[in-house]
């Protein structure tokens, strides 16, 4: 085996992936040969370098960071707040009485008017501001 | 490929499940912002570049069919988004790694690394693998982007080369070789300092 091939097999023999006759015949060349020896050496600590580096761990709030970018970008269609039931039925309840307080407004008004007009009687403002009284 | 429970994550993901969205997040966040800070050398860039691979994620799901795992789909968006990034960056000439290596980034020592009880390294003995680590760090940002990627995957990630395969979209062979080369290289960068 020459020098060239020898740091050829270097990964698969570091990764376990050599024929055990290729193990041999490496480990032999390396045995006898004091550059690819130390070259090996020089490998094998680097990988424990690479091996030895720290892992790190994503940022604090990523869910959150990626939600509200999400949201933005969709207009709010994803991951908006939900309304609770109660809050639902608190909006609702406020628009229906608004409703029925101007429905209420407006009949006691058209009732009003139409009571004077089969008494023959135009109101006048005054009238009408009085009857509204 | 893909397991029961991955099955049910990816249905209630289709079905926008309140909860799946953050519970995936939650599974794949460290290893995607791992891949992408080692990629990138930069805190910040990573850090937004993972937030925009879960979006692509998000926006994506539906054409997952489960030909590969959850996780190797997120690392293909994730090396993909890192590519683009890095184009993007060398345009704007853009490099800044000062931020990298910060203490409290750190939350998993490495393997045979951990300071465990009895054993907590002096200050010199920290300073000096601090250092050691800004110089692998140094010499893996200097690989090219497709050697650096499968060295990534390979030798950080501990992915199998199965999974290098389907997220590089490359043969086995060309994963080997590459990674071959990557190695080889980051033996002569580090050599002087290893000897």
């Amino acid at each position: 085996m020459d020098h060239d091939r020898a740091r050829e097999l270097f990964t698969a023999y570091h990764d376990e992936e050599l024929s055990s006759s290729e193990v041999e015949e490496l480990e032999s060349h390396l045995a006898a040969c004091e550059a690819c020896s130390v070259e090996w050496d020089t490998y094998r600590r680097t990988m424990e370098e690479i091996s030895g580096l720290h892992k790190f761990a994503a940022p604090v709030g990523m869910t959150e960071a990626v939600e509200q970018k999400i949201k933005r970008r969709s207009k709010g269609r994803f991951f908006s707040e939900q309304r609770s039931f109660s809050t639902q039925f608190a909006i609702v309840s406020f628009i229906l009485i608004l409703l029925f307080m101007a429905a209420y407004l407006v009949l006691t008004e058209v009732t009003e008017i139409t009571v004077l007009e089969e008494d023959g009687k135009t109101p006048t403002a005054q009238e009408r501001d009085a009857g509204a009284r | 490929m893909v397991g029961n429970a991955e099955k049910r994550l990816v249905r209630k993901l289709k079905a926008r499940a309140p909860g799946a969205f953050e519970s995936l997040i939650k599974n794949h966040q460290s290893s995607v912002f791992n891949l992408l800070y080692r990629m990138l050398s930069n805190r910040e860039e990573a850090e937004d570049l993972a937030q925009e691979v879960f979006i692509t994620v998000f926006k994506q799901i539906e054409a997952f069919r489960g030909d590969s795992s959850l996780a190797t789909w997120i690392y293909r968006i994730a090396s993909n988004h890192c590519i683009n990034r890095k184009k993007y960056l060398a345009r704007r000439r853009h490099y800044d790694s000062k931020s990298l290596f910060d203490m409290e980034d750190r939350v998993q020592p490495a393997q045979g690394k951990s300071p465990i009880s009895g054993q907590v390294p002096r200050p010199d003995e920290m300073a000096e693998g601090l250092q050691m680590e800004r110089l692998v760090q140094e010499a893996i940002f200097g690989l090219d982007e497709e050697h650096r990627l499968v060295l990534v995957l390979r030798d950080i990630q501990n992915l199998s080369y199965e999974e290098i395969e389907e997220i590089v979209g490359v043969p086995a062979g060309t994963v080997k070789s590459r990674l071959h080369r990557a190695r080889m290289a980051l033996k002569e960068k580090l050599a002087q300092h290893l000897r």
